[in-house]
Order: C-alpha cells, then structure tokens, then sequence
C-alpha cells in the first residue's frame, strides 16, 4: 500500500500502531487524525494527545489550532460547525485541547484523589530530587534498624562509605526500575532464588553447551578429557577439580571447567592459541606434546569464548548478600516516600507511581476516571517509542476496560529507530511489544510508512545503505535491537545536483598536540564552502564535543555568528560567578574565598600588592574585620583604599538594613550599587543576571539561600539565545535537534566518546521458559571479579546502549534536507583505530578505508593559528574610578 | 421602600469596601457584607445574637483539627495542611451553593468524598460544641431573619461587585430586596481605544509594560496595571519599576522608600526576613534542635542576642560546618561552644542567649492555652534579645505592629482551643503568618495602581495595560474540588466552561473600561514552549495586533569606557619566613596555576576543612592504616624479624595492633556507629596480612624510620613533612609512602611537568645524603603493589628503572629535574607569582580559590584578544 493510501486508513476509527520513519510527517498525521477525531466526540476533552515533552505539546496544540483556523479541509469545517454548535469555542478555547505531556497528566490525576494518593492536593514535583535521594540515604546509612543489613552491604562493598553512598543515590533515580524486583525478591526463598538465577545461567549455556556437542564428536570429547586429566595429574593448574570425572555432563556445574578449557585454547584476545606451554600446565615433554596435539586437533570453536563470561553457579552466600542490597535500597525507597510525603514534593518517577498505586488500587479504573471528570474515549501518543515502562503501565490502566468495539480508539506513533532516551528510561522494546501484543486488551493494526518527504534522494540512500549494515537485522526485545526498516525519499530527482554528501577523514600524525582543536579548524573552513542562506546545523553526541569548536569560532572567526542551543549552563558567566560570591560574602563573613573574590570583581578591582598587604599576615579575622582596621588600610594603595571604602559603604548599609528586605532583593541591590550591571559584557547579559535572581528568588528563604540549590540550578538551567537572533549556524546536541531539520548538517567528533557512568548497584534480567519468567538480579562486585552474573546482565545492557547510539547516529543524520558532512578524526600512532564506543567505530567498516596514514590532514589546507588558552594571562578587569 | 434614603454600599469584603469608601473620599457608607450583617443584629437586641463567626483562618484551623481527629482512627495521611484548605473550600461551596447531605450522600463516589463527609461531620461538631458558625451559616441564619420580618433593613442598598453570585448570595438579596431597594453598583465605563501586542516571552513583556509606564508618567498619566499573573511577575515587575523610578530604593536603606506606584498584592508575614528569623528562633526553642543550614543562618543573623558579636560568632559557625552534619542539638551547640577557646570571652551574650534557648526548651514540653504560648514567646523573645521587640524606626515598628496583631489573634483562639502542644502552637503561628499580610503604608496618590485580576478598582485611568492574557493564565485553569463529587459540581452549575468563560470576559471587561487607551498583552513563548493568547482576547479586541517580537535589549546600561583592563599577575615579594601547615600542595598549587597558591596559602582563602563526625570516611581509614603500620614496623623493624613470627603468630599480632587501633578510634569517635569500626578491623586485618606477605616478598630489608618529622627550609618557606617510612636495603636508602585511596600511576605521581610534587619532595628532603629509591606502597586492596621509582630496580621487586620509563638518563638526572620543579615553585611563590595560568583544566578539580581565578573571564578575554 502506498503511504497516501496508509495515511488515510490511519484516519479510520480503530486503534493502530504507526512506525513512521525520519520525515515522514509524523506530527501532521497526529494532527490529521485529532482533526479526525474532534468531528466524532461529543466534547473535545474525550482526545487526549501525550507527547514526549512540553514543546511536543505546545506545537501540536499550535498546529490544531492553525488548521481548524484555516477553516480549509473537511476536518476543520465541520469542527467549526461543531464547535459552534456545541458551545465548544474551540477555535480560540485551547485550554479544551487536552495536549499534554504524560507527566502532566498523572500530576492531574493524582490531584484529584488527594486521600487515595496519601499526597494531599497540592502536589508539587521537583525536577531536582537530588537532595531527597541524599537525604533519605543518609538516614537509612545511619539507621540502627537496617544494621544487619549494612553490615552485609559494607562488608561487601569494602566499608566505602562514601561509595556506597554515592550509589545507593544514584540507584533512587532509577527506583521504578528496581523496587517490585527487590520486593519480590525480598519475599522469596533463598532456595528459589537459587534456583531461578541458575536456571537463568543454564539458559545461557546451554546454547553454548549444545553447540560443543554439535560440533565435537566423541573422539573429540574423549580426547579433551583425557587432556583434562593429564592436566590434573601435572598439578600445574590449581583450577581443575575433576575428581573422577570420565565424561562431560554439559551443567552449570561444569561452567568452570569449561572456561578453563577456553582458557588453554583461546588467548585473552579470544584468538585460538597457537603455542600451548607449560603457563597453561603442559609439561616441555613427549607426553606434554601428545596432549597439546589432542588440543590443536581440535576443529574450529570459537564460539567457546562466550563462556568466559558467565558466572560459576550462585550460591546461598550471594543470595544473602543479594537480599540485603535489595533490603537497603528498599528501605531508602521507603525513607524517601516519607520524606516526599513531609515534604509535599515529589519527583517524575513518584508521580507516576502513585498515580499507578491509586489507580491500581480502584477495582474500577474508568469508573474512576470518570467520577474525576475523565471521559477519555481517544489516546493519542506521539514518540511512543520513547515510552517508559511505568508509563506504559499508567496509560494500560487508563484504557482499562476498553473494548474494541466500544468506538474507543489508541493511536501509537513513533519510529523505534528514534529511541534515543533509554537514559530517562525509555524501553524500545515497548513499541515491539505493543506492535505484537496490542495496548492492553486493545490490539493495535500496524502502519508502516516509507516516505521521507526531508532528505534528499542522495541522502536517503546514503542513510539507508549505513544503517542497513550497522542497524541489527531482526527486532529484538532482550537486546532492546531495532531492526533497520529502510525509507524512500519523496522527493524528486532534481534534488541530486544540489544535494551533497560526504565522508570526512582526517588523520593526524602523532605529534599533533590536540586533534580536538584542529578539527575545529577544519571544520570552521568547511562551513566557509557553504552558501550564505543555507541554514547550518553542527550535531554532537554530548555538549563537550562542541566547547572546541565554539571557543574557535569565537577566539578566531568573531564575525561567525552561530546560536548554541542549551550548550552554555548560567555557570558558564562569570557575572553570575560574580554576583554568587557576593550572595555567599553577604551570608557568611568567614568565607575568605568568595569575600576575595568580590574583592578582584570588576566593582572593586583591588590590585594583588593591595591583597597581599591586607591579608597575608592574617588568616583568622574575617575580611570584613581587616578592612575595618586603620592600621592595615593605612598600608594600600590610595586607589585600593578609595574601591575597598566604597564597598564597605554599600554594604554597611545592606548589613544594617538586611532586615528590611528579602534575601533576593538585598543581593540584587548591592550588586546594583556596586555597579555590576556596567561590569556586563553583552546587553543580552542581563536576561541571564534575571533568570540567575530568579533562581534565588525560588532557593531562598527570607534569611538564607539554599546555596547547594543555586549552584545545581545553574548548571542546569542554559544561557539565553539571543532573543532575536536567527543564525544561520545552530550547535545542538542530537538530541536536542530531535525532530527538526536543516539544509546542511555537520557531524563532527566522530571519534570522541562520552564519559561511561557509574555501574548500577545491581542489574536484572529474565527470560521465559515453559511460559515461567524467570527472574535474574545481581550485585556488582567491588573490584573486577570476572565472569561474575553482574557483569554478564551488565553486557547485555551496554550491549541496548551501543544500540540506541547506532539510532543516536541515524536520528543525527536523518536531520539533513540537502547536504550531510560526517567529520571523523584519527591520530595516527602504530595503526589506525577508532576509539571504541565513538560513532566512527560504528561506521568503520563502511567508512574506515578513507583514513590513510599516508594522507594525513597536514595534507589538507587549513588554517593554523595556535594562540593557545594555556599561554594566556588574563588582565584585571574593573570599573575605572 | 426607602428610597429617599442614602443607600448603603455593601461590598463582599473588607479590602473592596475600603477602596470603594476611599473612592467616595468617606462621603458615602460602605460596607462590608460581614459588617452589613453584624450591624442589623446589633440594632435588634430582640434577636438571639448569632454564635460567634469563625475567620477563614480559624475555620481552616478547624477544619485542620476535624481532619486529625479523623486521622487517629484511620489511616496515616500527611500534608494536612493543604488538605484543610481544600476541604474548608469544598464545605463553602456546599453551603454557598445549597447542596443538600443527601445529594452529597447519594453521590459519594470515592475515597475522596467518604473521608470528607466523615471529616465534615466532626467539623459540625466541633462548630457546635464550640458555639460557632462559619460565614455563611451567619448567612442563612440572617436570611431567615430578613425574611421573618425579625430584622429590618432601613437603608436602600446598592450591592457592589456582585456581577457573579452564589446561590446564598442571591437569596441573600432577594431577601433584601423584600424590606428595601436593591440596586447594584455599576461603576464608570469609559470607552477605550484596544491596542493588543504581543512579546517573545513574559521578560519582554514585562520590560515593554514598564518602558510604556515610563513614557506615561513623563506625560503625567494616572495609569493601571493589571495582570492574573500578579503574584508571579511581582518581584520582576517590582524590580524593574524599580529601576525605572526609583533607583535610589536599591539602597537598602531606602528600600521602604515610598514609591509612585502600589501593589495590592502585599507580602505575606512570614516572608519577612524579621518576622521569619523569629519563627524559625521560636521553633528553634521548641524542637531543640535545628538543621545545620538553618542554624547557621540564625547564628550569622544580626536580628537577635548583641549584634556586635556577629563577626565573632562564625568561629563557632565554622566548628559546627566542619564537624556536623543534618540536624544539631542546642545543647550539642552549647558543648560546642564551651569547647571553643576563648568563645565565652568574644561572644558572653550568645552564650548566655543560647542557655535560655535551652531552657525554652526543657520546659515547652507541656501543653498550654494559645495565650500562654502567646506570653512565653514574647518573655523568650525579649529574653535573647530578639530585636523585633526593640524597633528602630518606623518600618520596624509597622512589623512589630502587625506581629503585636498576630499574637493578639492567637491569644483569641483560647476559645476554640483547649491547651495545645508546642508544635500544634508553632504550625498555627506559622499559617497565621503566611496568611497575614502586610505592606508598609504610605499615604498620597500614587501614579501607578498594579492589580491582580481578581481585585476591584473604583478609579479612572489616563492608560491602562493588561497583561500576560494567555491562554494557560485567564481563564485560569479550573480545577474540580476533589471532595465534592464533579457531577454535583456540574449540576449545582459550580463549574461550566461558560460560565467559567463568562466570568472571566466580564472581568477582562471590567480592567478595559477603566481608562480610555487600553493596551492588551501576551507573550508568545515560555523558555522553548509555544504559548498562546486568551481565548478571551478576542472578544475585545478589534484593532491590529502588534508584533514586538525582536525587542532588543538597549544597550543604556553598557558602556565599557567605564572598564579597564590592567596587568595585574604579581604581588608584592615575600619578606619574611612563613611556616607551611599544609606540607607539599602549597608548592604544587603554585606549580600548577600560580594565583591558586597565592590565594589559598598566602592570603588564607581555605576551603573549610570537613571532618564528617559521622562516618568513617576516607580519611580516617587512611589514617587508621598508617598508625596500625608504624605501630607494626616500630616493633618489628626488618624482614627477618616478622619472617621469625610463624604465620599464625604473625596474624595475631596484626589482629592485636588492629584491634587496639580501632578500639581507640572508636573511643573518639562515638558518632560514628560502632559497626561500621567492626567491618573495618575485619577488613584491615585481612589487607594488612596481604601486605606484610607481600612485603616479605621483597627480601632483606631493615625499617628504619616510621612517621618520621623532617623540618625542611626553602627560601623563606619552612615545611614539616612527615615520611611514612624509609628502609635500608644492605646499604640504599629507600623512602616508602603508603596510600590506602585511589592511586594514580608511575607518571602522575614522579614525572609531571607540575602538579604532584610529594614525591619528588620526599626524595630530596628525607634524608640528609641522598635517597636511592621512591616507593608508594597500593596497601587497601586485595592486590597489593608498589610504584616507584630509583637507582636500581633490585633494591625493591616492582619498581621501575628511571631510563626505562622517563626521558631522564640516570636517578641523578631524575633528582635534578625534581630539584628544579621545586625550586622554581618555591621561587615562584616567593616573588609574588599569581597568575592565572595554567595547562589543564583537570589539575585544578581540588583548587578551591576558583571562584577568585574568574576563570569564565579568562576564557571570554582569550576569545577577545586579538591575534
């Protein structure tokens, strides 16, 4: 069927899942189909649209209106004539619209069962839940109740206060994740549990197991015994315990001699071992000769080298440890409930969950949702695959009940190859389970579209052929895989002579200091090839891939102007540095770091010979107590002395009056008075200084700011665009380009890598037998311990990761209407690599031929200015008096 | 009738009745509805008064103690607080809206409506044993007076601001009108000329609205400001006005300053700085303990015990950041100062203050009448010299006026309340505080009127603007009571979008009739989101709409002739001798960015020092790995002295020294739970012996200092080392340090162009002839190592020959490279060296001075220098 022939079967009124690739219209198919949808319902509120974010909502919420306004279509004449008729005042009332983040809507919900939520009605959610998560550790770490614990967790763990500290914080980020598996954990026998995980590691072995008997017949078998037992008799390996043993039983209990099997064969780079020796406990003799022959005979097994990896058998001992690592990360879950509760805060994940508890608790969800004002009939949910479980889990709630002849429809949209929030907990697999198993007990009907109406034919190839070798081959659920389902481009062929794109390989020689910075040269000159009205787009993995670059084009090429969409956090200005030292200085006279610093601000200015006559002698009063002393002031310069007496007398008179004020307004006032506004750098400056009080205005009481707030804000909250500014250069990160498109886009960095976090304190896992799930957790170890079970869950999940970055790259590349430049830069040392993890490696084997040592980017002209931070020693800056 | 009478104006609350006579300039009678109401019993003594009328902030509180009742049979719920409030709304909207128990019953839906029905009935109780009603129970109750000709009315009555009633409201006044002339008040209409525009965001918006004040005012126009976003854009707004017309109120002395434009929103007592202090001094009194945050800003607030003291009392300040953590007891406080030297000297009052908080404590344990509690906060008060108490000019005394005012309201709650506990007294002091509001009074005509859209104005206006009309602000956003079931909502026609939508037009219709040249706004993003006009817009609108999407920030306030820009990277020379606490990283500070050791170690910018009390950190444990070790090798001295211990005895040995070792850490440290000291011997004992086999693998070799002070003298610098160890391999002398953290490699630690120096300083200073080798001792972990360096690789197994692994040719080479680096810190240093230069942002992760370094400035002045 054709896409125009599937967009119009997506306006019938049934429920479907729609798997729309990269510019293929999705937003205006959701819109089509509310359009659709408004003609039908009795009263708007029966659509409700959830989509990704705010933005998502707010530019949905636009386009409905802009098409009903237009009046043109059928849809939006008879929506006029509706909403006329009914009273509906659609065209202007858009608070009718319900178009909304999922969030939001839980936050509705909940706010209407105050009792049954145990949250009262005037919820608020935090999105820097930080603090609680400490707060709730720290309590749970220095509580006698959960000491039996404790001591299991910190023996384990080495007695690492601070580390296990830091983790168990880390761990409450992710607590929907974990908190059922460690309940039920916690419920179980420590006999099952047992149980469970090894059955979960005979799952594992066993296809290796079978593979052996497949392809080592019994000579071969025989003859690996008998190596086995020559070993054990030259008692040169202390890891063989084989007693008696005359033939395999291919068990878990086996795993162990198995693996040093692998170990005589393969070599730590998993290559089949070519000199066997006395290291792997052959004897330098005929007979040791007999044996290494009996293992050089044997055939091609490669695959052995995957049982490295699982673990030996769980015992009894790691299930106690187990349970208490679950019991202490329950308790804190338990503290932090409180603690939101006392509160009257909470966060994202909370919200949802009691929005889940409550609702999961009413026998009769849509009864419910209806005595709440609910009268949902449609769903509409756009980026579905971006869907995180306990999402996925409230909206099966909401449509709980529904029938499919009940004229209730759900409509999914998204393109799995687009997940890219796997770190905010979305689950690809989500879609995949939804395409196969329906919404709840709606079965959704799949469309698939094919179109790109964006790219350029040339484009769309290109893109095609890529991610048809990187992408997996077939969906998978466990790995979080997605398939590559290819696109075509709608665009016609003309687009070929104005389209372009290309491969940039630079190779550095060794002795280039920093490749970074010359890749930014190299790209500055790139986007010098471009045409003056083509709209840029330069798209990176992280912010840090785009710091060289930026302070390049800024440092060599001014007149460049670009917009940095969210890359500058408020920590980046240091006039917020500026006035941060002056709130400090005023709250607290002891601290000597932030009252010097006000002191070399551009307000005061004073001069180090001045610092060091003050201060040097002194290292116990406070700065405010040597500025007031005659003796010591007589000794500066008449300059030094004329700044430091205005600044006392503008701060005298806050101190005096600080009761008069809020906090807020007292910094604000002094950093006025001391001239901090002639001390900006850019008019723009100020929009930055407002949203900085804004954030002490919300972390202050009347008489103290919460300081660890403020300095998390600001790193948080981005530096302005210039309001009016439309460059036709814009930075993002990838995912902040997300659903937008450009003429050109840059990818630069190819080759750099992102920091690899923490590990989880412990990962799960499960698989299904005979329709049992079988459930798997494990613990991390202190140090590398190997194979061990969390390690081996471990794998799998970086094993998701490597995959969402493959769909990071695609979603990258999909942002190209005419022109995609992919710069990737390699220093040359013995051989040429790509770092592991980095896109390059994704793309060597496609890509990997145009690096040549031998024409290496001294080759290649540009620009080479070498002005260097490093060497640079910045001036005083101060207001002139 | 009485229609030759002047009427009566009867406003439905106290702040517009007060407008409304300001207005009138006191010529005609206004009233409030409460007032109106109370006045006719008081002229028919022949009726039985009506029971005492509850506030809205005592029927909240009753309605706070109906629901806690309930809470001690039933389940836990928390937040109280705001569920009271919404249930006292629910309960008025049944009453203003005549809902029946029955209807209520038949519709009970949810938890939700069980748990209020049940609490509502406790509230009735409660109102009745208490002999009070709520307002509108003294409604019906006149009502059926009016109606039964028991009362009545004299005057003709013109009822103000009563477009949209209530159900009770309009029987009310179909009462009325049954004894008198009913007329509503209809104030002036002007007809405007509408001008609508439209800003990139709500900063623009503002910023344009206060531009357009300014042009305004130079052509002396009595404006208005309206806005349903009052209490979200008033600080912004306020500040910016502010900044407009009155600069001069930046000085905080000034501050109260009268300005030409008012707010009606006033700001709530509790947040002022005065009034919270005392609260949170008060609470402080009540728990006896208090979080550390707080408790430093109430130990640094100048507002209460002498104020002279204040530079002094960050000492004690400063012991409780360094050692405490969460919530600190006064008594722990008290301790603590007592254990401060010299304390009791520099601050007697805060030590004297600090006992009476204490003594607060111990005896608010019991339960009194709100009017004690009332008299024993104000003997508190005055007796840690709160100078609330004592106000200095006028502002003051207005907040010690309207405290005076609150605590009188308390004392009155004695009769709803029986004797309460200090925490029940605390939270009812503390919601009369966040629900009172205030506003230091001027008098005159102001120039400026700035309204929310829920308030009255009787006025005219020259121009007025109405501002951020979006969408997702006017009409607000309805939110169902949750106690009442929505289809009861519905049919008692508490909300309907049309009427809700009606409402909010009449009032937009109401500020746009108030002055001849109206200006409508709205923004048209919030940070990336889109956002959208009123819905409402519209139907006022005709003219053009006006784009101001490209504002641009005027560039007025910058004018860099004002900056300069001077050499300043070297301060004066050192001139005298200088003994350095902190050992080594004074040199590699100044080794890796000048200014940083100039600014933490010469001038004394430090970090503040954290000593977690309550944990074994880090630190400590290092700590308790170095004693055990020196106590091991001061008995044992060589090899061949533990290789003569048979294993067993070797381990008991080890067990013994551990174990005394943490059994005195234990002693010191009893915040720490003993636990945590427990798992730590099991796991020393089990490193230690790793250790020691590993160190018997080395051979032969003799331990001949442990611990060992050496006074170093450089320049004018006098260092104190301290080296872990040295050892005598036959006749090399080998310095050993251990590190029991996290450990960097062979590189980082010997051969950095800057940065670590320890090592290199202990090579050269250790002894007094040269040293042959440099050895880090990986000790906390199952595998332990050396790194190290030295002359020859045979004097320890494991560590590296020096031309194998560095560009240096031979040891003497290597110790010349070090003498160099040290040399050239410590000269450096001593001639004032402070420059803000440095190679890697990574070796300046533990520098704490940064905030002095302007290290943002640095970046934007490199970007700006000229090439």
């Amino acid at each position: 069927m054709s896409d125009n022939t599937l967009r119009k079967k997506a306006l019938d009124l049934s429920s479907f899942i729609v798997e729309a690739p990269a510019g293929s219209g999705k937003t205006s198919l959701l819109t089509d189909r509310y359009l659709k949808l408004l003609t039908i319902v009795d009263t708007p509120e029966e659509i409700l649209a959830i989509t990704f974010t705010k933005k998502a909502a707010s530019e949905m919420k636009a386009r409905i209106l802009e098409r009903i306004k237009k009046g043109d279509g059928t849809f939006a004449k008879i929506i006029l004539e509706r909403s006329k008729e009914k009273g509906w005042d659609i065209e202007r009332n858009l608070s009718r619209l319900k178009v909304m983040t999922i969030d939001k809507f839980c936050h509705q919900v909940v706010g209407q069962i105050p009792v049954l939520s145990k949250m009262g009605d005037k919820l608020n959610i935090t999105d820097t839940p930080e603090k609680f998560y400490e707060e709730c550790v720290k309590k749970v770490l220095q509580s006698k109740e959960s000491i039996k614990d404790i001591n299991i967790v910190f023996t384990h763990y080495d007695n690492e206060y601070e580390n296990i500290n830091r983790r168990l914080i880390a761990m409450m980020s992710t607590r929907d994740q974990w908190k059922n598996r460690c309940y039920k954990l916690t419920q179980k026998k420590n006999e099952q549990i047992i149980i469970e995980s090894n059955a979960y590691l005979d799952h594992l072995i066993e296809p290796i197991y079978q593979q052996i008997k497949e392809t080592l017949n019994r000579e071969a078998l025989s003859g690996l015994m008998q190596v086995i037992h020559y070993l054990k008799d030259t008692n040169l390996r202390e890891d063989l315990q084989i007693k008696d043993k005359i033939s395999f039983n291919f068990d878990t209990k086996e795993i162990t001699l198995w693996q040093a099997i692998t170990e005589i064969l393969f070599t730590d780079k998993n290559t089949r071992r070519e000199k066997i020796t006395a290291r792997e406990g052959f004897k330098n003799d005929e007979e040791g000769e007999i044996y290494k022959n009996k293992c050089r005979n044997l055939p091609e097994i490669n695959f052995l080298t995957a049982i490295k990896d699982i673990p030996p058998p769980i015992n009894e001992a790691y299930v106690i440890k187990l349970k208490s690592i679950a019991n202490l990360l329950l308790q804190c879950e338990k503290r932090l409930k409180l603690l939101f509760r006392q509160r009257n805060t909470v966060d994202f994940i909370e919200i949802i969950e009691i929005a889940n508890e409550a609702l999961g608790r009413n026998e009769s969800v849509s009864e419910l949702l209806l005595s709440l004002d609910y009268k949902i009939s449609h769903i509409l949910i756009d980026e579905f695959q971006d869907t995180s479980r306990s999402h996925f889990n409230f909206l099966k709630k909401i449509v709980d009940g529904w029938t499919p002849e009940a004229q209730k429809t759900i409509f999914c949209v998204g393109d799995p190859m687009q997940s890219i929030y796997k770190f905010r907990e979305a689950d690809v697999s989500i879609f995949t389970e939804a395409k196969k198993q329906g919404f709840n007990t709606i079965p959704l009907e799949t469309i698939q579209l094919k179109d790109n109406w964006r790219s350029s034919s040339l484009i769309v190839n290109e893109i095609n052929q890529v991610f048809e070798k990187i992408l997996p081959k077939e969906d998978s659920i466990q790995a979080g895989a997605i398939s590559y389902k290819p696109f075509i481009s709608a665009k016609k062929d003309r687009d070929l002579r104005i389209s372009k794109f290309k491969f940039h390989a630079l190779t550095f020689s060794d002795i280039t200091k920093d490749i970074d910075i010359e890749e930014a040269k190299y790209v500055c000159n790139l986007i010098d090839t471009f045409s003056k009205n083509e709209k840029i787009a330069i798209l990176t993995r992280s912010r840090s891939h785009l710091s060289e670059l930026i302070n390049y084009i800024r440092k060599f090429r001014p007149t460049l102007k670009f917009n940095a969409v969210e890359i500058d956090a408020l920590d980046q200005h240091q006039s917020i540095h500026d006035i941060l030292s002056l709130s400090y200085a005023i709250l607290d006279l002891s601290d000597r770091i932030h009252w010097l610093a006000i002191l070399r601000a551009p307000w005061c200015g004073i001069i180090l010979n001045d610092l060091a006559l003050l201060f040097q002698d002194d290292h116990i009063s406070t700065v405010w107590e040597i500025i007031h002393d005659p003796n010591k002031m007589n000794k500066i310069s008449t300059d030094g002395k004329m700044r430091i007496q205005r600044l006392i007398d503008i701060l005298k008179n806050a101190f005096e009056h600080k009761n008069k004020i809020h906090i807020r307004r007292l910094i604000e006032s002094v950093w006025i008075n001391l001239g901090g506004e002639l001390c900006l750098h850019n008019p723009n400056d100020i929009v930055d200084i407002n949203k900085f009080f804004a954030i002490l205005q919300t972390s202050s009481s009347p008489i103290a700011i919460d300081f660890e707030l403020v300095e998390h804000q600001i790193t948080e909250t981005y530096l302005s665009d210039i309001p009016s500014a439309e460059e036709r250069i814009q930075f993002f990160t990838i995912h902040k380009a997300k659903g937008l498109e450009f003429d050109t886009v840059i990818i630069p960095s190819l080759n750099s890598t992102t920091r690899a976090s923490d590990k989880k304190m412990i990962v799960f896992d499960h698989f299904i037998k005979n329709d049992h799930t079988y459930d798997v957790t494990a613990f991390s170890e202190p140090e590398n311990k190997s194979p061990h079970l969390h390690d081996l869950i471990y794998g799998i999940e970086k094993n998701k990761e490597e995959n969402e970055l493959k769909r990071l790259l695609y979603v990258a590349m999909t942002r190209a209407k005419k022109n995609l430049h992919l710069v990737g830069s390699i220093k040359f040392k013995d051989e040429i690599k790509p770092t592991s993890n980095s896109f390059l490696s994704m793309l060597w084997d496609i890509y990997g031929h145009h690096f040549n040592k031998s024409k290496s980017i001294e080759t290649i002209k540009i620009e080479t200015l070498n002005a260097k931070i490093e060497d640079f020693v910045p001036k005083l800056m101060r207001l002139k008096f | 009738m009485h229609s030759e009478q002047k009427p009566i104006y009867l406003c439905r609350n106290s702040k517009e009745s007060f407008k409304l006579s300001q207005h009138f300039n006191a010529e005609e009678r206004v009233l409030s509805l409460h007032n109106f109401i109370d006045s006719l019993f008081k002229k028919h003594l022949n009726i039985n008064m009506p029971p005492r009328v509850l506030n809205g902030i005592e029927e909240k509180l009753l309605w706070e103690s109906s629901i806690k009742q309930y809470k001690k049979s039933s389940f836990d719920l928390s937040n109280i607080d705001s569920l009271s409030e919404t249930a006292n709304q629910a309960n008025r909207l049944i009453d203003q809206f005549n809902i029946s128990e029955n209807t209520l019953k038949s519709k009970e839906l949810s938890e939700e409506h069980a748990f209020f029905n049940a609490w509502r009935l406790i509230f009735k109780k409660y109102c009745h044993d208490k002999d009070v009603i709520t307002f509108n129970g003294l409604i019906k109750i006149v009502i059926e007076h009016i109606k039964n000709h028991d009362i009545s009315i004299e005057h003709p009555i013109t009822f103000v601001g009563f477009e949209f009633t209530t159900p009770i409201e309009e029987l009310f006044i179909e009462a009325c009108k049954t004894q008198t002339d009913v007329v509503f008040f209809k104030g002036a209409k002007i007809a405007p000329y509408i001008e609508s525009r439209a800003f990139l965001n709500q900063e623009h918006e503002c910023m344009c609205a206060v531009e357009w004040c300014k042009t305004q005012i130079e052509h002396d126009k009595k404006i208005l400001i309206v806005t349903p976003q009052l209490d979200q854009i008033i600080d912004r707004l306020s500040s910016l006005l502010d900044k407009t017309f009155h600069p001069e109120t930046f000085k905080p002395s000034l501050s109260q300053e009268k300005r030409i434009y008012q707010f009606s929103l006033n700001t709530p007592l509790f947040h002022l700085s005065m009034i919270y202090l005392n609260l949170r001094l008060i609470e402080l009194g009540a728990r006896g303990f208090s979080d550390i945050k707080d408790l430093k800003s109430i130990l640094s607030h100048s507002g209460w015990s002498d104020s002279q003291e204040v530079c002094q009392r960050y000492r004690l300040i400063n012991q409780l950041e360094r050692k405490r953590r969460g919530n600190v007891l006064i008594n722990d406080l008290i301790e603590m100062f007592k254990s401060e030297d010299g304390l009791n000297e520099l601050t007697p009052f805060l030590k004297i203050h600090l006992d009476h908080i204490q003594t607060a404590h111990n005896e608010w344990r019991i339960k009194r009448n709100p009017s004690e509690w009332v008299k024993t906060f104000e003997i508190y008060l005055k007796n840690i010299q709160s100078s609330l108490l004592a106000p200095k000019d006028t502002y003051e005394e207005s907040i010690y006026e309207a405290w005076k005012k609150i605590t009188e309201a308390l004392s009155s709650l004695d009769n709803l309340m029986d004797e309460i506990s200090i925490q029940d007294m605390l939270d009812t002091l503390q919601y009369y505080l966040k629900k009172t509001t205030h506003q230091h009074e001027h008098q005159g005509n102001f120039k400026i009127d700035i309204l929310g859209f829920h308030e009255t104005t009787f006025e005219t206006y020259d121009a007025t603007w109405i501002m951020n009309l979006n969408e997702h602000h006017w009409p607000t956003p309805h939110q169902y009571n949750p106690f009442i079931p929505i289809k009861i909502q519905h049919n008692s026609h508490i909300f309907t979008h049309e009427k809700h939508q009606q409402h909010a037009m009449k009032i937009l219709d109401k500020f746009t009739h108030t002055a001849p040249t109206v200006v409508l706004s709205y923004a048209k993003k919030m940070g990336e989101e889109e956002i959208f006009p009123s819905s409402i817009l519209h139907t006022v609108v005709s003219s053009k709409l006006l784009e101001d999407t490209n504002y641009k920030y005027i560039k007025n306030i910058l004018n860099h002739n004002v900056i300069e820009y001077i050499e300043d990277n070297t301060s004066i020379k050192i001139d005298a001798y200088q003994t350095v606490k902190t050992g080594i990283k004074l040199l590699e500070a100044q080794s890796i960015c000048p200014a940083w050791s100039f600014y933490e170690f010469r001038l004394g910018a430090k970090h503040l020092e954290v000593e977690d009390e309550g944990n074994l950190t880090t630190r400590l444990r290092g700590n308790l790995f170095h004693k055990i070790l020196e106590q091991f090798w001061a008995e044992y001295n060589s090899a061949s002295l533990v290789s003569a211990l048979g294993e067993k005895e070797l381990s008991k040995k080890i067990q013994a020294i551990t174990h005394k070792a943490i059994s005195i850490e234990k002693k010191k440290s009893p915040r720490i739970m003993p636990e945590f000291f427990n798992i730590e011997e099991i796991r020393m004992i089990s490193y230690l012996e790793k250790w020691i086999q590993h160190e018997l693998k080395r051979g032969d070799f003799e331990v001949k200092e442990t611990e060992k002070n050496i006074p170093v003298h450089l320049g004018c610098l006098n260092f104190n080392i301290k080296i872990d160890r040295i050892d005598k391999v036959n006749e090399s002398k080998i310095v050993i340090d251990y590190k029991s953290g996290a450990t960097k490699t062979l590189n980082e630690w010997f051969l950095n162009s800057y940065g670590e120096l320890q090592m290199p300083f202990y090579a050269l200073f250790a002894s007094d002839k040269p040293i042959d080798a440099i050895v880090i001792g990986v000790i906390n972990t199952s595998k332990p190592r050396w790194v190290g360096i030295g002359r020859d690789t045979d004097l320890l197994k494991g560590i590296k020959d020096v031309s194998s692994v560095t560009p240096y040719q031979s040891w003497d080479e290597l110790i010349g490279f070090w003498k160099c680096r040290i040399n050239e810190a410590i000269k450096g240093y001593e001639e004032g060296d402070a420059a803000v230069k440095f190679a890697r942002e990574k070796d300046m992760a533990y520098c704490h001075v940064k905030p002095i370094l302007r290290l943002p400035e640095r970046t934007l002045q490199f970007e700006q220098t000229k090439q």
